[in-house]
C-alpha cells in the first residue's frame, strides 16, 4: 500500500507543514519556533504564544481543510461520475454559507452551532444536485446547474445580509472571507476526528466506489447498491465539506482540481490509490497556497481563496479542454 | 444441480411485451434468444435478473424465487453484460475485469485465451473500439464466476470471425463449467448454425425449439421479414423475396 512515491509525498507534506508554521506576518527566528514547539531552553513567551495559539492551529487547519475538501471532491466526482464535480463548483459551499447565514443573520437562536448549520446547508444542495444528476447525462450541464444553484442560494444569502443589522453582518462577512486563523485547538481536534473517520469509511469501501464507476446496473450486479452508496456518500460529504466550510469559510477549487492530480499520479486505477493520493496532494496543495498567502515578502496576508482560484481555475479549464469532444 | 425455471412469466414495462413464458434450463446449457427489434429481448433479460419488475409469473433460481435473493446473493448467482460500460476515468481492461473477480481469484487463462484478450489487457479500456469493449465485458461477466450468465447482444459490434469465435467459446464454456448462459443475438443465421435449441420472441409470444421447429412456425415468419427481404431456408440466409 505504501510505496516509494508515498514516502516522497509524506516527506513533502511534513516539510511544507513546518515551513507553513514558520511563515506568518510576524517574523520569528527558526530557533525560537523550534524551542517553542519542543519546549527546551529559554523560551520567549510572546513567541511561544504566537506559535501555539496562532501558527500551529492555523497550519493544522490548512492541512485538515486541504485533505477534507480534496476527499470530498474525489467522492463527489465518483458519485456523480463526473470529472467536473466538487464542493465549491456544485454549490455545496454556497449551501453551507446559506446555512450559516440563516443561523447568524436570520435570528435563528436555536442552540445549533455553525458546523451543524453549514452541514445541513451543504447536504441540502448536494441532494438537489443529485436529483438533477439523475436526469442529466452531460457533465458540463451538471456543472452549469451547480453554478446556477450556487447563484440562487447566494441570492438568498445576500437578501439576508441586506436586511440584517451591521453587527450581525460583520460576524457573517468575517466568516465568509475564508480563513484558517479563527479555530481553536479543541475545534481542530473535533474536525480532525470528522476528517479521519470519513477517510476511514471511504477507504473501507474503496472497492465499492471503484465498482460504482461501472454504472448503476453493473454496480448492482456486483453486489453494490448504488442508491445506498450515493445516500451515505451525500451525508458524509455534506458533513465533511460543511464543517470545513463552517470553520474556514468557502474555499474554492481545491475539491475539484486535487482529485485530478491525485488520479494522474496513481499507478493503479482504484479508489485505494485515489484516496491516499488525494490526501497527500490535498495537504500539499493547501499548505503551499497558505504559505503563498502568508508570504513574508508581502505586507499583508492574502485571502486564501485568491490563491486557490489562481491555481485551481486553470486546472478546471484544462480538464474541460481535455475531455471535450471535437467540434 | 443448477436450474433456472420460469413459469407463466409476463414481461414488459407498462403495456405487456411478452406473456406466458414457461421453460426450464439445466446446467451446461446456452440458450440464444432471437427476435426482431423491439420484440422485448432486452426487457426479458432484465426481468430475469430483476432490473425490470416482472408483471406476473415466477422466476426461480435453483428452486428458489428470485425475490428471495438479496443484492449480495444475486451477485454470486448471476453475472450480466447489458449496455456498454463507460467508465468516466481512465482504467485498464485488466483492472476493469478484476473488479468483478471474487476475492483471492485471478483472471482465468482460459478466458484470456478464449476471447483473445492478452493484447488488450494493459490498454486503457476507454480507448478500445466498441467490439473490443464488448469482449472485455464478456470476460468480466465470466470472471464473476457465477452459475448463471445473461448477455444482451454480447457480440453485436464484433467482426464476423471474432463473433463466431466468441459464440463458440461461450457455448463450450457453459458446457465445460456447467454454467447456464442466456444471450440475445441479432445474427439469426449464425445462431441457427451454432446452437441446437433457440428461444424465439415474437408477437408477444415465445417459442423454444430447434432450428427446424422454429423456421416452420408461423411466429418466425411474422417476426423476421421486411418489405423486400425474408429468410431463405435453403441457404440459411436472409434474401430478397
Amino acid at each position: 500500500m505504501i510505496r516509494g512515491n508515498h514516502i516522497l509525498l509524506i516527506l513533502l507534506t511534513i516539510s511544507l507543514f513546518l515551513v507553513d508554521i514558520c511563515t506568518g506576518s510576524v517574523y520569528i527566528p527558526l530557533a525560537e519556533i523550534s524551542k517553542s514547539i519542543f519546549g527546551y531552553g529559554e523560551i520567549e513567551s510572546h513567541y511561544e504564544a504566537i506559535v501555539w495559539l496562532k501558527r500551529i492551529p492555523h497550519t493544522f487547519m490548512a492541512l485538515i481543510a486541504g485533505i477534507g475538501l480534496s476527499i470530498s471532491g474525489l467522492i463527489m466526482q465518483t458519485i456523480f461520475r463526473n470529472p467536473l464535480a466538487g464542493p465549491f463548483v456544485l454549490g455545496v459551499s454556497s449551501g453551507a454559507s446559506f446555512g450559516v447565514a440563516i443561523l447568524l443573520l436570520g435570528g435563528l437562536s436555536i442552540g445549533i452551532g455553525i458546523p451543524v448549520a453549514a452541514s445541513t446547508g451543504a447536504m441540502g444542495t448536494l441532494l438537489l444536485i443529485s436529483f438533477f444528476a439523475k436526469k442529466i447525462n452531460s457533465s458540463s450541464s451538471i456543472l452549469i446547474i451547480g453554478l446556477m444553484l450556487s447563484y440562487f442560494v447566494s441570492a438568498f444569502t445576500s437578501f439576508l445580509v441586506s436586511i440584517s443589522t451591521a453587527e450581525e453582518v460583520q460576524s457573517f462577512s468575517l466568516w465568509n472571507l475564508g480563513d484558517f486563523s479563527k479555530v481553536s485547538l479543541t475545534e481542530i481536534a473535533g474536525l480532525s476526528l470528522i476528517v479521519v473517520s470519513s477517510v476511514i469509511y471511504f477507504l473501507f469501501r474503496h472497492k465499492a466506489y471503484s465498482i460504482y464507476l461501472l454504472g448503476d446496473t453493473y454496480a448492482q450486479s456486483l453486489g453494490v447498491s448504488p442508491i445506498q452508496l450515493r445516500t451515505i456518500s451525500v451525508i458524509v460529504v455534506g458533513i465533511l465539506a460543511g464543517t470545513i466550510t463552517a470553520y474556514c469559510g468557502p474555499i474554492a477549487f481545491v475539491g475539484i482540481s486535487v482529485p485530478h492530480l491525485a488520479r494522474s499520479i496513481s499507478k493503479r486505477s482504484n479508489h485505494q490509490s485515489y484516496i491516499i493520493n488525494s490526501i497527500f496532494i490535498g495537504a500539499i496543495f493547501m499548505l503551499l497556497c497558505d504559505i503563498l498567502c502568508e508570504n513574508p515578502f508581502l505586507q499583508q496576508t492574502l485571502p486564501i481563496n485568491s490563491i486557490t482560484c489562481l491555481f485551481g481555475a486553470p486546472v478546471v479549464i484544462w480538464i474541460m479542454y481535455k475531455t471535450a469532444t471535437p467540434k | 444441480m443448477k436450474k433456472l425455471s420460469i413459469q407463466n412469466l409476463r414481461v414488459g414495462h407498462k403495456e405487456k411485451l411478452i406473456h406466458d413464458v414457461t421453460f426450464e434450463l439445466n446446467e451446461g446449457y446456452t440458450l440464444p434468444i432471437i427476435g426482431a427489434n423491439g420484440s422485448g429481448k432486452t426487457t426479458f433479460l432484465k426481468t430475469l435478473t430483476g432490473f425490470v419488475s416482472k408483471l406476473a409469473g415466477e422466476i426461480k433460481y435453483n428452486d428458489q424465487a428470485l425475490e428471495s435473493y438479496s443484492i449480495q446473493d444475486r451477485s454470486q448467482l448471476f453475472a450480466i453484460s447489458f449496455e456498454t460500460i463507460r467508465p468516466p476515468f481512465k482504467i485498464t481492461s485488466r483492472e476493469l475485469i478484476e473488479l468483478s473477480l471474487p476475492v483471492n481469484q485471478k483472471i482465468s487463462s482460459e478466458i484470456i485465451e478464449g476471447l483473445e484478450l492478452s493484447e488488450l489487457f494493459n490498454k486503457n479500456y476507454q480507448t478500445l473500439s466498441q467490439g473490443q469493449q464488448q469482449r472485455i465485458n464478456i470476460a468480466r461477466a465470466l470472471s464473476q464466476s457465477t452459475p448463471f450468465i445473461f448477455l444482451d447482444e454480447p457480440t453485436s459490434a464484433l467482426d464476423p470471425p471474432h463473433k463466431l469465435e466468441t459464440m463458440l467459446f461461450l457455448k463450450n464454456y457453459a458446457k465445460a463449467h456447467r454454467k447456464i448462459i442466456l444471450l440475445s443475438v441479432h445474427d439469426v443465421a449464425m445462431a441457427f448454425d451454432l446452437f441446437d435449441q433457440l428461444l424465439l420472441v415474437s408477437n408477444q409470444k415465445t417459442l423454444i425449439g430447434t432450428k427446424v421447429e422454429i423456421i416452420n412456425h408461423k411466429l418466425f415468419n411474422t417476426s423476421f421479414s421486411s418489405t423486400n427481404f425474408h429468410y431463405n431456408r435453403e441457404i440459411n440466409k436472409f434474401s430478397k423475396k
